[in-house]
C-alpha cells in the first residue's frame, strides 16, 4: 500500500482545503489501486487485462463506445469481397471475466484534478492512473468539402466497421470499366501500409471481377511504407494500377461528392467510387482530457507512456507519439503491455524500467502474397527509436513461396492477437 | 487455434535461445524473425527465453 501512503502525505501537505475538493479514489477492501482505461481497442483492452494479469489487486476499469470492437487490420479484405465483416468483429466476454469492470458508454469527460473520468450516463469513475487509448479522429474540416454527411458517399472506411461494408457495396455495384480513386494522407496517420494494401486488394478484386476499370492512388506524399515492394508487385500483377505521388500532382485539395470529383493541386479526377483516407488525429477524449499537442496526437514518455501534458495518465496506441513506431495494431498491443508493467510499477512507488519494443506489419498485395515491416525499439533521447541494425522490409527478390508463407503468417498474426487481446 | 506460427510459451529455454540466435545470424532461414532477432543481445535473449519457458502451455 505504498500510494496509498504517499497520498495521505500528500493530503497532509495540501491542508484541508485541498483534502475538500479532491477525493481520494474510494479503495475497495485489499484494493491497491484504481485504473480506468479508455478504448477497447487493441491498445486499451490488453493494457486492462495485463494491469489486472499482473496485480489482482488493481481495481481495473474498461471503458469503451461500442457492443462490439471491428478491427481493422484485415478488413481490407472484406472491401475487397475475400472475407466476412463478422470475422472483424469481437466483443468483450472474455474481458469482463478477468474481473474488469467494463462499461459500454462513451466517456464524456475527464477532470484532470479530482481524477474522474465521466461517462455519456453521467456516472463517474474515478482513477489513480488513466490509460488513453482512444484511437484516431477523423479531421473533419481538414479537407474542403469532405464532412460526416460527404463521407457517406466517399467513404474513408478507416474505422471499420459499416463504413468497410458501404466501400464493399460501392464497388460491387460499380459497372465494369469504372475508376477507383483513394486519397491517401500525409503522414502520420493510422495505418502507414493501410492505403496501399487496400489498393492492391481493391486490383486484386477488378482485376477478377471487372477487368476494364482501373484504380488510381493521389498521394499526398512522395513515398510510403514498402513502397517498392508493393510497386513490384503491382508491375507484375495490377498493370491497371496507378499511383499519383504529392510531387506529381496527388494531393487532394478538397472534393465535390455531389459531382464526384476530387481535385488535386494539378487538376480534377472523375470518380466512380472514391475512397478518401482523411487527415486524423488523436480520439477526441486525447482533446479533452489536455493530452493532445497542436498536432492533434499525444506526446508520451517513452519509457511509462504518461502523458508529457497530464500526469497520472498513459496514452497508448494510435493516439500517442510513439517516435519511430507506426500506428499499428502490433505497436498498440506491445506498447500496451509495457504501459501496464509501467502503470503497475508506479502505483506500487517503484521506478519503471525501460525496455524493447517490436512491430510487424504484414500487407496483403494478394490473398496468397504476403509482405512485411518489422522493427525493435527502445527508448532514447526522450523517444522511442529504431535499434539499429534490426528491422526492415522483406526482400524485394522473393520467390512466390516466400510471399505466400508471409500472407499465410498475417493470417496466423491476426489470430493470435485478436485470441490475446479478446479470448 | 488456426495459426501457422508455433506456440512460444512452455518451449525449453535452451531450443529458444538456439532459435533466436540461429535467426540472428542468419543460419536459420526465416522471414521476419532473423529481422527482429537482431534487435536484440545475447543477455536479452537469454531473459525472453527464459521468460517464455517459464509461462504455461
Amino acid at each position: 500500500m505504498h500510494r496509498h501512503s504517499a497520498t495521505r502525505r500528500e493530503f497532509v501537505r495540501h491542508g484541508a482545503v485541498a483534502a475538500a475538493l479532491i477525493p481520494l479514489p474510494v479503495l475497495a477492501q485489499g484494493e491497491s489501486g484504481r485504473v480506468v482505461v479508455v478504448g477497447g481497442g487493441f491498445a486499451g483492452a490488453t493494457c486492462a487485462r495485463f494491469i489486472k494479469r499482473l496485480n489482482p489487486r488493481i481495481g481495473v476499469s474498461l471503458v469503451e463506445a461500442n457492443q462490439t470492437f471491428t478491427a481493422c487490420p484485415f478488413s481490407n479484405a472484406v472491401i475487397a469481397g475475400l472475407r466476412d465483416l463478422k470475422a472483424q468483429e469481437f466483443g468483450y466476454d472474455k474481458v469482463i471475466a478477468d474481473q474488469i469492470a467494463v462499461t459500454l458508454a462513451p466517456a464524456t469527460a475527464i477532470d484532470t484534478q479530482s481524477r474522474t473520468v465521466t461517462l455519456s450516463n453521467d456516472s463517474r469513475i474515478s482513477y489513480d492512473r488513466a490509460v488513453l487509448a482512444p484511437g484516431i479522429d477523423i479531421r473533419w474540416g481538414a479537407l474542403p468539402g469532405y464532412n460526416e454527411t460527404a463521407a457517406e458517399r466517399m467513404p474513408h472506411a478507416w474505422k471499420a466497421g459499416e463504413q468497410t461494408t458501404l466501400l464493399r457495396r460501392q464497388l460491387e455495384a460499380m459497372a465494369d470499366g469504372g475508376t477507383v480513386i483513394i486519397s491517401a494522407p500525409a503522414n502520420p496517420f493510422r495505418c502507414p501500409p493501410g492505403p496501399y494494401e487496400r489498393a492492391s486488394l481493391i486490383a486484386y478484386y477488378l482485376k477478377s471481377k471487372k477487368p476494364k476499370s482501373k484504380l488510381i492512388i493521389l498521394d499526398a506524399k512522395d513515398m510510403f511504407s514498402k513502397q517498392r515492394l508493393f510497386e513490384n508487385a503491382w508491375k507484375q500483377l495490377y498493370p491497371n494500377l496507378e499511383w499519383v505521388s504529392l510531387s506529381s500532382g496527388g494531393k487532394v485539395v478538397s472534393v465535390d461528392v455531389g459531382a464526384m470529383i476530387l481535385t488535386t493541386e494539378f487538376g480534377t479526377h472523375n470518380a466512380d467510387v472514391a475512397n478518401v483516407i482523411p487527415p486524423q488525429k488523436a480520439g477526441r477524449i486525447a482533446d479533452l482530457a489536455g493530452v493532445a499537442d497542436r498536432s492533434g496526437w499525444c506526446p508520451i514518455d517513452p519509457v511509462t507512456f504518461e502523458s508529457k501534458l497530464q500526469p497520472n495518465i498513459h496514452v497508448i496506441g494510435d493516439a500517442a507519439i510513439a517516435g519511430a513506431m507506426p500506428k499499428s495494431a502490433f505497436a498498440a498491443n506491445a506498447q500496451a503491455k509495457l504501459c501496464a508493467v509501467a502503470v503497475v510499477s508506479m502505483l506500487s512507488g517503484q521506478i519503471p524500467q525501460p525496455a524493447k519494443l517490436i512491430n510487424t506489419c504484414y500487407s496483403l498485395v494478394a490473398p496468397d502474397y504476403g509482405i512485411s515491416i518489422a522493427g525493435v525499439y527502445q527508448p532514447a533521447d526522450g523517444q522511442l527509436k529504431e535499434v539499429e541494425g534490426a528491422g526492415g522490409v522483406s526482400p524485394l527478390d522473393a520467390p512466390s513461396e516466400t510471399r505466400a508463407a508471409e500472407a499465410r503468417f498475417a493470417n496466423g498474426w491476426f489470430n493470435t492477437i485478436t485470441e490475446e487481446v479478446f479470448g | 487455434m488456426n495459426t501457422p506460427v508455433p506456440r512460444l510459451n512452455g518451449r525449453n529455454h535452451a531450443e529458444l535461445v538456439a532459435a533466436m540466435e540461429g535467426f540472428k545470424s542468419g543460419k536459420l532461414p526465416s522471414t521476419v524473425m532473423g529481422r527482429i532477432a537482431k534487435g536484440f543481445s545475447n543477455g536479452e535473449i537469454e531473459a525472453i527465453a527464459a521468460w517464455y519457458g517459464g509461462q504455461k502451455e
